[in-house]
């Protein structure tokens, strides 16, 4: 479709009456050319308050707008865009009117307090949160957000240190996770990390540790811990028999020899290439480097 | 005397006999008004009869029967065997449907637009229209196959393009390049005006296939532009107030801001 085909002096969607099909185009469309979208006109600007376009926020897609000037994918890369952003978000939390699920901050963005915060408020009805790489949020900021987060199911964290006060935040006011990953941020998922998971999320049924380094002793806590486990995601991971040895990719049969057989139907694990990250051909880890072998 | 008390012993074996067979005849009579009462116990709920009353007044015979019947796996009972017609007479009608459901498929269905043209298309395309689909489920196969289904808010240019996007659709659907690339080249051969035509013509025949495709094909269009771009593009007329635009262009500067020339064009 090219510009050609523009209507400028034609006026030919003016009669577009039906907001439904305004909707289904809109579908298509991320959160950042949604929020342009709505300031078209009055109509479409209805269209965009479609409780079904707000179910799932991707912050991701910032990086890829013109409007942000974001270069690189890099920690750190926002800051330049702090007042921007800010605007934006409270933007479109208002368009999404607290019909949001999911929320998914970028991996790289370094937000502010007074961003997470607003997010937080303005989205009570979480399900599923994906932090940001870089949690550099005060203590108050992380309680303030998990409260208003109560309801929160599923969290995906992507930080180093398992004493953060974001563990005792969700003890504290997130009592339905049952699903959490951790993402490559984390140096090595060790026992301690399965006893800050036990305080804070006792009734787990999933937990993704893919493309960090675990400890056989911590996978097996894991499954002697937690009763209502239903899968451990562990594409990619390299499991260590003890903490910080030399690295080594352990195969399954290995892993399997620490675990009761009734635990083997419950591991998630890379085989020749099967998992999502093989299929979307990503190279945040070079292929092959902790592929587990079977 | 002797012999007159033998005439008369055989006399009284002989009424005895006939007295035997009298009652026994009498017996199966009442077990037949025995048998007529549980029937009618079993039919009308005010005459009962306790279960081991029922039991004694059945012969010997019966019991037999009875206790046979229990290991005879035809239906036994009044219910099972209805049960068991019932299941058979369903078994042909599923069996009729199934029949008829093909016919369907090779017949055709005709379409009538709103400008008067009549389309015969296959049923399988008639189906991927869910509104023409539900008016067929909602009329008898007789009617909807002796009438010209009415299209009241599609024209016979937007329905051909239709039925040959179905066609196309389904031939490229093989491999998801070929999908892409025919989606792309069906959208590149419509200006606006058509694109807006047939996407209301799909919304309105819920062509789910057609409709997802030409709306990504438009929010491509506007993908990374700005306000300005999308109002020029669509011809969409700002209808904010001057009051209104000053206040939300202020608030949201982000949106107007650096706006990258690529954008505008």
């Amino acid at each position: 479709m090219d510009n050609s085909n523009s209507a400028a002096t034609t006026g030919v969607w003016n009669d577009f009456r039906s907001i439904d099909i305004i909707i289904t185009i809109l579908m298509s469309l991320n959160v950042v050319d949604l929020a342009v979208a709505s300031l078209v006109c009055k109509m479409w600007n209805k269209a965009c308050r479609d409780p079904s376009l707000w179910r799932k926020i991707d912050l991701s897609e910032l990086n890829n707008s013109y409007l942000f000037n974001i270069q690189n994918n890099k920690p750190g890369a926002y800051k330049h865009s702090r007042g921007k952003i800010t605007q934006f978000l409270k933007y479109v939390l208002s368009l999404s009117n607290g019909n949001t699920n999911c929320l998914i901050f970028n991996y790289n963005v370094d937000l502010t307090d007074e961003q997470f915060i607003i997010a937080a408020e303005r989205t009570p009805n979480l399900k599923r949160l994906v932090l940001p790489n870089t949690c550099v949020f005060s203590r108050k900021a992380v309680h303030t957000a998990m409260k208003s987060w109560g309801g929160l199911e599923s969290i995906t964290i992507s930080f180093d240190d398992p004493n953060k006060y974001i563990f005792s935040a969700i003890a504290e006011y997130c009592k339905n996770i049952t699903e959490m990953k951790f993402s490559h941020g984390c140096l090595l998922f060790e026992e301690n990390y399965v006893e800050a998971l036990l305080k804070c999320a006792p009734n787990l049924k999933a937990l993704s540790i893919r493309c960090i380094m675990t400890s056989m002793g911590a996978l097996c806590g894991v499954f002697t811990s937690f009763q209502h486990l239903e899968a451990v995601n562990i594409c990619h991971s390299s499991i260590i028999d003890a903490p910080y040895s030399d690295f080594g990719v352990v195969d399954i049969t290995y892993v399997q020899k620490h675990l009761p057989p009734s635990n083997y139907g419950k591991l998630i694990y890379c085989k020749e290439g099967s998992c999502l990250r093989c299929k979307n051909d990503r190279s945040i880890i070079p292929a092959g480097i902790f592929q587990i072998t079977s | 005397m002797a012999k007159e008390s033998g005439s008369s012993k055989i006399e009284m074996l002989e009424i005895s006999n006939e007295a035997m067979a009298e009652a026994q005849s009498s017996k199966i009579e009442m077990l037949e008004i025995n048998n007529e009462a549980m029937a009618e116990a079993q039919s009308s709920k005010t005459v009962t009869m306790k279960p081991a009353e029922a039991e004694e007044s059945k012969t010997e015979t019966q019991k037999i029967t009875d206790e046979e019947s229990k290991n005879v796996p035809i239906a036994a009972t009044e219910e099972e065997s209805k049960k068991l017609s019932i299941t058979k007479v369903e078994e042909s009608k599923n069996a009729a449907t199934a029949t008829t459901e093909g016919e369907k498929e090779e017949a055709k269905v005709s379409l009538k637009t709103l400008d008067g043209v009549t389309f015969e298309v296959e049923a399988w395309i008639a189906k991927e229209m869910e509104t023409v689909q539900a008016y067929i489920d909602d009329t008898s196969a007789d009617t909807s196959a002796a009438i010209a289904i009415p299209l009241h808010n599609v024209a016979g240019r937007e329905l051909a393009r239709m039925v040959e996007y179905c066609k196309e659709h389904r031939r490229a659907s093989v491999s998801a390049g070929n999908l892409k690339e025919f989606e792309e080249r069906f959208a590149a051969a419509l200006n606006l005006y058509e694109m807006k035509d047939l996407i209301i013509a799909a919304n309105y025949l819920n062509t789910k296939k057609l409709l997802e495709s030409l709306s990504r094909c438009i929010a491509k269009a506007i993908k990374n532009k700005s306000v300005e771009f999308v109002r020029d593009y669509f011809g969409v007329t700002n209808d904010y107030t001057t009051e209104e635009e000053a206040q939300y262009r202020e608030t949201n500067a982000w949106a107007f801001r650096n706006v990258d020339e690529d954008s505008r064009n």
